[in-house]
């Protein structure tokens, strides 16, 4: 089968790889790059659970072809935390247990970062509407709610660094 | 009790962060060297001869290593209740979606080929997938030589098509007609909903060259798991070394063999390791979902309001295989009189082979389904008799000292303050009525499983604590829960304790995370087991400090004598003392066996849970809208009380409940696997409809806490009424919005129109 370069930045991180046509985002972090908490759940972009950031876009990366993240920038949730200090969202999901069995958990802190790098303050409703591409079976979403709205902007209106 | 109270305090998980950083390791996270990836091939027809059955042209895809077909593998038959389930369909195909072969190759996509291109020649059979059907005269027979089946539960009732059937009956049924002054009949129906965990089924399997079994699976039961992997591979359990994965998520679907021995055959022929993983539309057509479910209820009451008697038939698909059909069929009996005296009755409620995968547990199995019909049938004669439908489930609500439908003496019984609960936060009394608006309220009387839990307690020599179970946390926060039951009772600050689920070899036995019986089981095991620490740690300290061992406490991590507290030794200091004079320092262990209740045994036929160690409670109220255009339902409030017996962690219960009610919610409103003939139409999670974070509802809660006596400090499980509520609480709502009643889930757009047209064509 044919290889094609790929060059991208995976949390800070610059790779170069061959991929095959066919392979997705989501194969890339998680069987070339050994990222694992990028979680798989449906490959069909309808759980939400793989979601990363792409040049600060939360993206379903089974929905996005290797060679279409050519050159692009990639936060997984393994780039998040910093110098082993949480991000304010972890923090927040751990300490208002909007985790149970955490399968959903990285893919619902990446889509709520790029919300809270967004719209510093957002409702209820927004955060509502915002996650709603991201299936939590577990908590009944409440927690996860609770967790993203307990997160209020640091000053200049980003949340930790990144 | 300690000083530094721990139980009822809200923790954060133990697990958190682990999860919040993306480094906690799930079934499909498991990578080997050298690994090999496996795909079965299923049945394309729900019934089915198989003929012939040629793997040459797969066997010679470049890559592929294996190919097992049903002579290749163990003849045995394996089941939890009824030995009915072949390793690989041989001589036929019960469903659409069974497997007939394995393929392990080296890489995914080829396994894929190569399942493709094995040659099966079938001879179609008369399918059947309506269980009344199944039952009927001339029904093709599922299993042919089904009596000839060996029972891992004994006294299963079997014939035809089924599987498994719960008989229970109480005072005497004739009577009770003629003593009724109106009689209600109604008919319920119920989907297959879908557990819809995030994760999938993932498996990985190797042998190393002392024919050892090491697997990694993502289950919520290990020692079940290696059980049935040793029954099917011919093996000892101590050569079968079972690995719970993190889980992302079970709900009951978890708990069973899926693929484990295909991985674990494939990886004995291969000498390879073997993973298998399966795909979204694998999981809604090969694994377990809730059983959908036919119910009729008729009941007899007095004018006044009284019930005095019923009878039930409750009818539950399992499908192809019996899995725990017969179980949930019973549980389905056990709960379907609902918190309700009833003086009179007869329940009949069986599990029904038909041409479909295999049903099994999904959270609050057989309770869900009887719950929505009992509490749908006690609202509508509620309003036929014109009472108030709180007014009428008071008047008919059990207390302490009555029995349950199986005669088990019930105690601590939740229900009336759970119920007074919820109507003070619903402001149900004063609630205000306007156009096609509506309140429902819905009741929930279930029960939890006992069984054996076993706990190890570790003293470490610098004096820190660590438990080592057996029982996975598959999300619902046991291991935090347990974290917390420790340090109260060594009163040591929870975070400083370490919790290790270990896997088969490591960790002492446990029957598994499900039927809310971890935090009350292992909760009571890891009582014992501190316990049984201290004993040790007291016996230990009173020789070094000339005290009485009865006269010792432990506080805050030092050992003193009661009456002499100058005399202490630090929990440090006795640890590593312990170390270097005792030979190693003391574990404490437990296995505790929830107690046996006693239960009308003469009443009750083929039941295998006749009794339970705790029943649980909850009731909710909601406020409904209806679209009469368009038949779309709007949940506006949910009020929701439960009864945790004990607060072990409120964010915890909390969790439970919420996360309940939104998977109760899908199931009233959207979820449904739906079967054309034998095929899932909608194996995918578009096209099935889960609830998202936009379609939560005000959610109110309580918590009431009727302590009961076999839980830890009084608790009980929390995790399966949250989902028996909404169906039958929405669905009485829509009926007091727009006056009509629906007996069918879930209560789509569809449905809802259609109900109010043939109502308006009633009325002409």
């Amino acid at each position: 089968m044919k290889k094609y370069k790929l060059c991208l930045t995976v949390n800070g991180i610059d790779y170069m790889l061959e991929v095959n046509a066919g392979e997705t985002l989501q194969d890339v972090i998680r069987d070339h790059l050994n990222l694992t908490g990028t979680k798989t759940g449906c490959d069909s972009g309808a759980c939400g659970a793989c979601t990363v950031l792409m040049d600060g876009m939360a993206i379903k990366s089974c929905l996005v072809l290797a060679l279409q993240a050519e050159g692009r920038k990639i936060l997984t949730i393994e780039g998040l935390a910093q110098d082993g200090a949480l991000h304010p969202l972890q923090e927040a999901f751990v300490e208002n247990w909007a985790i149970q069995c955490g399968y959903c958990t990285p893919g619902m802190i990446l889509t709520s970062k790029a919300l809270l790098d967004e719209n510093p303050n957002p409702s209820g409703d927004d955060i509502r509407m915002y996650l709603s591409g991201n299936f939590c079976r577990c908590t009944g979403y409440q927690k996860i709610i609770d967790a993203v709205s307990s997160v209020r902007p640091l000053q200049g209106g980003r949340h930790g660094k990144k | 009790m300690a000083k530094n109270e721990i139980i009822g305090r809200p923790f954060a998980r133990v697990d958190g962060r682990r999860k919040a950083c993306g480094d906690a390791v799930y079934g499909p996270d498991i990578k080997m060297p050298g690994m090999l990836h496996a795909k079965f091939l299923a049945s394309p027809y729900p019934h089915a001869r198989i003929v012939h059955v040629d793997t040459e042209k797969a066997e010679k895809l470049s890559g592929v290593k294996t190919i097992l077909t049903a002579k290749d593998v163990p003849q045995v038959c394996w089941g939890l209740m009824v030995k009915d389930t072949p390793v690989l369909a041989g001589d036929k195909a019960r469903f659409m979606g069974e497997p007939l072969a394995v393929v392990a190759a080296t890489k995914r996509e080829i396994a894929e080929e190569a399942a493709e291109l094995i040659q099966v020649e079938y001879e179609e059979l008369k399918p059947v997938f309506d269980p009344e059907e199944a039952l009927g005269p001339g029904a093709p027979l599922i299993h042919e030589g089904a009596e000839a089946y060996a029972c891992a539960m004994p006294g299963l009732i079997r014939y035809g098509n089924v599987c498994g059937q719960t008989k229970i009956s109480g005072g005497d049924p004739e009577q009770g007609w003629r003593e009724s002054d109106l009689i209600f009949e109604d008919r319920f129906s119920t989907p297959v909903q879908h557990h819809g965990f995030i994760e999938p089924h993932a498996v990985t399997a190797r042998f190393d060259s002392n024919g050892r079994l090491e697997i990694w699976t993502s289950t919520q039961a290990i020692f079940a798991i290696r059980m049935a992997l040793g029954e099917i591979m011919g093996l000892p359990l101590n050569r079968i070394r079972v690995i719970g994965t993190e889980v992302g998520g079970g709900f009951g679907g978890k708990t069973d063999i899926t693929v484990e021995h295909f991985c674990a055959l494939l990886a004995r022929m291969t000498g390879k390791p073997v993973k298998m993983q399966l795909t979204r539309s694998e999981m809604m057509t090969y694994t377990s979902a809730r059983h959908g479910c036919v119910i009729h209820l008729k009941t007899g009451v007095k004018k006044d309001g009284k019930i005095v008697t019923r009878e039930a038939r409750l009818l539950f698909d399992t499908g192809g295989y019996a899995g725990h059909g017969p179980g949930v069929a019973a549980l389905g009996a056990n709960t379907i009189l609902g918190p309700y005296r009833t003086p009179h009755f007869k329940i009949d409620s069986l599990s029904v082979y038909t041409n479909k995968m295999n049903f099994s547990f999904m959270r609050g199995p057989g309770g869900v389904q009887a719950g929505f019909a009992c509490e749908s049938h006690m609202d509508r004669i509620a309003r036929e008799l014109n009472l108030d439908p709180l007014d009428f489930r008071i008047k008919n609500l059990i207390s302490d000292g009555d029995t349950s439908a199986t005669g088990q003496r019930m105690e601590a019984v939740g229900i009336q303050e759970a119920l007074n609960s919820v109507a003070k936060i619903s402001n149900w009394k004063q609630r205000k009525k306007s156009k096609n608006r509506g309140w429902g309220l819905c009741c929930c009387q279930y029960e939890l499983v006992g069984m054996t839990s076993s706990a190890l307690v570790k003293l470490s020599e610098d004096g820190s604590l660590h438990l080592v179970i057996g029982a996975i946390d598959h999300g619902q926060g046991s291991s935090t829960v347990l974290a917390q039951i420790l340090a109260q009772e060594m009163d040591i600050p929870a975070d400083q304790i370490a919790v290790t689920v270990g896997d088969t070899d490591t960790a002492p036995y446990d029957t598994g995370t499900f039927g809310d019986r971890v935090t009350f089981n292992m909760g009571n095991a890891v009582i014992e087991a501190a316990r049984d620490l201290k004993v040790q740690l007291f016996s230990g300290a009173a020789a070094m400090l000339e005290s009485p061992a009865e006269n010792l406490e432990l506080v805050g991590q030092m050992i003193r004598d009661r009456d002499n507290p100058e005399k202490a030794i630090s929990l440090l200091e006795l640890a590593m003392g312990s170390y270097f004079f005792q030979g190693g320092a003391p574990m404490g262990k437990s296995t505790v066996l929830a107690p046996f209740q006693a239960y009308a045994y003469e009443k009750v036929e083929g039941n295998p849970y006749p009794a339970t160690p705790a029943h649980t409670y909850a009731c909710q109220v909601v406020e409904v809208s209806v679209d009469r255009d368009t038949g779309m339902v709007r949940v506006e409030n949910i009020y929701s009380c439960h009864d945790a017996g004990r607060m072990i962690n409120p964010l915890g219960t909390e969790g439970q409940i919420q996360g309940g009610i939104m998977m109760g919610l899908g199931y009233a409103l959207w979820e449904e696997v739906v079967f054309d003939g034998g095929r899932v139409t909608n194996p995918n999670l578009i096209d099935y409809k889960m609830p998202f974070a936009i379609n939560q509802p005000k959610i109110r809660i309580a918590v009431t806490e009727t302590k009961t006596p076999n839980g830890p400090y009084g608790a009980r499980g929390v995790g399966n009424p949250p989902v028996l509520l909404p169906a039958a609480a929405i669905a009485n709502a829509i009926h007091d919005a727009v006056g009509v009643r629906i007996r069918e889930l879930p209560l789509t757009p569809e449905r809802v129109l259609f109900s109010l047209k043939r109502e308006a064509a009633n009325k002409k």
